[in-house]
């Protein structure tokens, strides 16, 4: 099932611009969690709020979600598959475990905006409702773990993609003993955890 | 399937797994340290669990509860209701 070159690259690019939007969209949130975990001014604090549940709702979730979806469509029609590559089942997993604090935390950035959009909160409360800056930078750094993971894609084959892979040498050696005299090293076998294939690098 | 060399486990996921779990412990004891001084509450001052109650809803909760009829439900719906019901039988 993988995907031919044209294609595979378009769908790079879209899991590329969902995984970086995602990462921009939480900057932007950090940056109003920074403000609302040091301002005292009660209009900054009002204002930051409210923001926050927008960028939450309307940017974040949904990036989250694309970014995943997308993630799962570039491992499942690549070589890479999604449970062969450590960097990859690591990646997924993470990106499971942030969406699933993000939607946990979306209650808590909802009520927070609640009570600063009723123009009866008093300036008090609001200085005293607090902020989600340990779930942000948290995000944030899960973020970049998944990032650096996705970029430097260290070598790694999980049992289950090693045990395919001597399945498919032993296939590909078996197949190609009647025909094949010299005794020549396969191809594509030199680094371990790498698929042979020139195409499937993403 | 028998001259199979046997798997290892990267260094590199060992060394991240390592981490990973040291850091998940000291998040759990941080908060239970935390708990334990009474730093962290989810429900209570500086915690921003469900149970917290609003600023929006202490107004509201006790606007109600000074109309509610003797015998009435303290809780916000019925108490409202009652409002309304004693409102009409006055007019």
């Amino acid at each position: 099932m993988t995907m031919s070159p044209p294609l595979r690259k378009f769908a790079l690019t879209t899991h590329i611009t969902f995984s970086v939007g995602w990462i921009g969209a939480v900057a932007a949130y950090l940056a109003l969690d920074v403000t609302v975990a040091t301002s005292q001014d009660a209009q900054t604090l009002r204002a930051a709020y409210l923001a926050m549940e927008l960028i939450a709702r309307y940017a974040i979730v949904p990036l989250a979600f694309a970014s995943l979806l997308t993630g799962l469509v570039m491992s499942l029609g690549t070589k890479w598959g999604l449970f062969r590559h450590y960097w990859v089942l690591i990646s997924l997993l993470l990106t499971i475990f942030a969406t699933f604090v993000l939607l946990s935390e979306m209650r808590t950035i909802s009520s927070f905006a609640d009570i600063a959009a009723d123009p009866t909160t008093s300036s008090d409360d609001l200085r005293s409702l607090g902020s989600t800056l340990v779930h942000s930078v948290g995000g944030t750094v899960v973020l970049l773990v998944i990032q650096v993971l996705n970029v430097y894609k260290p070598p790694g084959l999980t049992p289950y993609g090693w045990r395919k892979q001597q399945e498919q040498r032993l296939r590909t050696s078996a197949a190609s003993l009647p025909t094949r005299a010299s005794t020549a090293p396969e191809k594509g076998a030199s680094r371990e955890g790498r698929p042979s294939e020139v195409s499937v690098e993403h | 399937m028998a001259d199979l060399p046997p798997y290892k486990t990267p260094r590199w996921v060992k060394i991240f797994g390592i981490s990973v779990l040291v850091l998940v412990l000291l998040v759990v004891a941080a908060l239970l340290v935390a708990t334990a001084l009474g730093l962290h509450t989810p429900g209570g001052p500086g915690g921003h669990g469900p149970g917290r109650p609003t600023p929006s809803q202490t107004p509201l909760s006790s606007i109600i509860e000074g109309d509610t009829l003797p015998g009435g439900d303290l809780a916000g719906q019925t108490s409202r209701s009652s409002v309304t019901e004693h409102d009409v039988q006055q007019l």
